[in-house]
């Protein structure tokens, strides 16, 4: 197998210019007296993809998971330093979860359709938030499905249950789910993982297609689909405690190419990892 | 790998099956010869006159029709009584309550509950809802006494089947915006409920076989009439079954049978109702 990493000719567009939309310093993660990040600090651009690369376990999911407080879920985690959405620290007391969720929504790795019908699956949340109308939840659901590249295949069995879709389809449903509402950032844990090339491609390209509008924040395991479909990349390793850390952050054209870091080279031409 | 090693590791394997079956055998038989003997030896008493008229005679003649409804009134008190409070106590210890010592030792009172000897629930529920609430000798106790005990069960099948709900599902839910309390009732309640369903009907079909505890708190033998409210007395099959089987000189056995027989129609049909509600349930899950 190939592992030249090739940077795609995608004219990616100079993140520089792109505002500020997530912004964490100085950041430490722990769970107890384990610590999961150590002394993160990066800028990620809106309206364009991060990917967030590394080898198993140097703590990729948890920082992706910081940008939700869906660290918040296990018993024991505690978070130092500074993360702010558009400017305003998301750990502060008065911060109310459940609305940043809303704004930073999550495609998980193994797709989770709820056991209920694709409608359903994709009115969930706007229900929850008290969109109410069969004819306003029928045009959100249509339109959501439209933006996550799904509405062609599902069109007709609206009824049926999301279990009985694809593998692909069922990941495309679920990010059909947090478009439906309306975040601004949107998180995505290794969400090709479970998936075959065919469907992997498609995300990518929904991916891309999605990236204009929204946020989007990528860990993969798979360094071809970080410089396939990334802006900016972020390297993690771990320490010799476990802890993780970042070790190169920068447009993705440049670290693939031109890596500043020793470990990054090492990393991305497959001498580790 | 040689023949031999080959042959004695096969036959230790089938050695294997043979005790594993044996044992299988073994548990089975008695439930087996219970329902098979107590049919064939009270299968003859059953009649439409049996179980629609009130007993003559001590039992002897007539039927057990006022111990049958007092059965199924006992056993919808006591499901009207526990299945919400427990259900709601285990989605609090589940889904709400921290892990620390405090739930911990919650949890393991729970769990030891279960085990408490039934007589002894009589007793608290005699002192407790007749004797402290003055509800007297009635339905009402009896059916609060029931329930008592059963909610361990109710609580620990409650907890179980909401922990069973994929992780993924919840954070699916939570990842959308949507709060802990909403994700508990649109998510998760509805996945666990067949198992919630399930746990309760068991313990209620339990609650329905139990003698000691409603022995003191309001069953009486004979009454001339079905309990007008919660605040009478009552009949019910397994304490006529006692009275008539202990008490009762010159009883005839098949009589004896016939109500034994009763009462594992009634507490069998329970099990069989909480085993279709949950194919249902689960049917109509995947649509």
């Amino acid at each position: 197998m190939n592992i030249n990493i090739s940077v795609p000719d995608i004219a990616q567009r100079p993140v520089e210019q792109c505002a500020t939309k997530i912004n964490a310093v100085n950041v430490n993660l722990f769970y107890g007296a384990f610590q999961a990040l150590r002394n993160i600090s990066l800028d990620i651009p809106s309206c364009a993809i991060t990917a967030i690369i590394g080898p198993s376990g140097c703590g990729k999911s948890s920082l992706l998971r910081l940008f939700n407080r869906m660290n918040d879920l296990i018993p024991g985690a505690r978070v130092e330093g500074n993360v702010e959405l558009d400017g305003i620290p998301i750990y502060e007391p008065k911060i109310d979860v459940v609305e940043l969720r809303k704004r930073v929504g999550m495609v998980f790795q193994k797709p989770n359709p709820f056991p209920m019908s694709v409608f359903e699956n994709v009115a969930y949340g706007p229900k929850r938030h008290s969109i109410k109308g069969r004819g306003r939840l029928e045009e959100t659901v249509e339109k959501s499905l439209r933006q996550a590249a799904l509405w062609d295949e599902v069109k007709d069995k609206l009824g049926q249950s999301g279990l009985a879709l694809s593998g692909g389809q069922q990941q495309r449903l679920c990010i059909a789910r947090v478009l439906a509402v309306e975040p601004e950032v949107i998180l995505m844990d290794e969400p090709c993982s479970a998936l075959d090339p065919v469907a992997t491609l498609k995300i990518e390209d929904l991916m891309r297609s999605l990236s204009g509008e929204y946020t989007i924040i990528i860990v993969t395991h798979n360094m071809q689909q970080a410089a396939r479909v990334s802006d900016t990349t972020a390297f993690m390793m771990m320490e010799a405690d476990r802890a993780g850390t970042l070790v190169e952050y920068g447009p993705t054209a440049r670290l693939f190419t031109n890596p500043k870091d020793k470990r990054t080279e090492d990393y991305i031409t497959g001498r580790f990892g | 790998m040689t023949t031999a090693v080959l042959n004695s590791r096969k036959i230790t394997q089938q050695t294997a099956f043979m005790f594993l079956a044996l044992a299988t055998v073994i548990t089975v038989t008695p439930v087996l010869f219970i329902i098979i003997y107590t049919v064939v030896q009270g299968g003859g008493a059953i009649s439409w006159d049996f179980i629609s008229q009130f007993p003559s005679q001590a039992g002897k003649a007539g039927g057990i029709f006022p111990a049958i409804i007092g059965t199924f009134y006992l056993m919808l008190g006591t499901l009207i009584s526990a299945l919400p409070v427990g259900v709601l106590a285990g989605i609090y210890l589940t889904e709400y309550a921290r892990d620390n010592w405090l739930t911990r030792l919650v949890n393991l009172a729970i769990v030891n509950l279960a085990g408490v000897p039934s007589i002894v629930f009589g007793l608290f529920g005699l002192s407790v809802f007749v004797l402290a609430f003055n509800f007297g000798l009635s339905l009402l106790s009896a059916s609060l006494t029931l329930a008592a005990q059963a909610l361990a069960m109710v609580i620990t099948t409650s907890r179980e089947a909401l922990l069973a709900v994929p992780r993924e599902y919840r954070e699916g839910s939570l990842a959308v915006g949507v709060t802990k309390w909403q994700t508990v009732r649109h998510i998760v309640l509805p996945q666990a409920m067949p198992g919630i369903i399930t746990g309760a009907v068991l313990a209620i079909s339990r609650a329905a076989g139990e003698t000691a505890p409603i022995l003191v708190v309001g069953a009486a033998f004979l009454l001339p009439a079905l309990p007008n409210s919660p605040f009478d007395q009552f009949m019910a099959l397994p304490y006529h079954l006692y009275t008539t089987a202990a008490h009762i000189p010159n009883m005839p056995k098949q009589t004896i049978w016939g109500i034994a027989l009763m009462l594992l129609i009634v507490v069998l049909s329970f099990d069989i109702l909480a085993a279709a509600i949950r194919i249902r349930t689960r049917r109509r899950k995947h649509l």
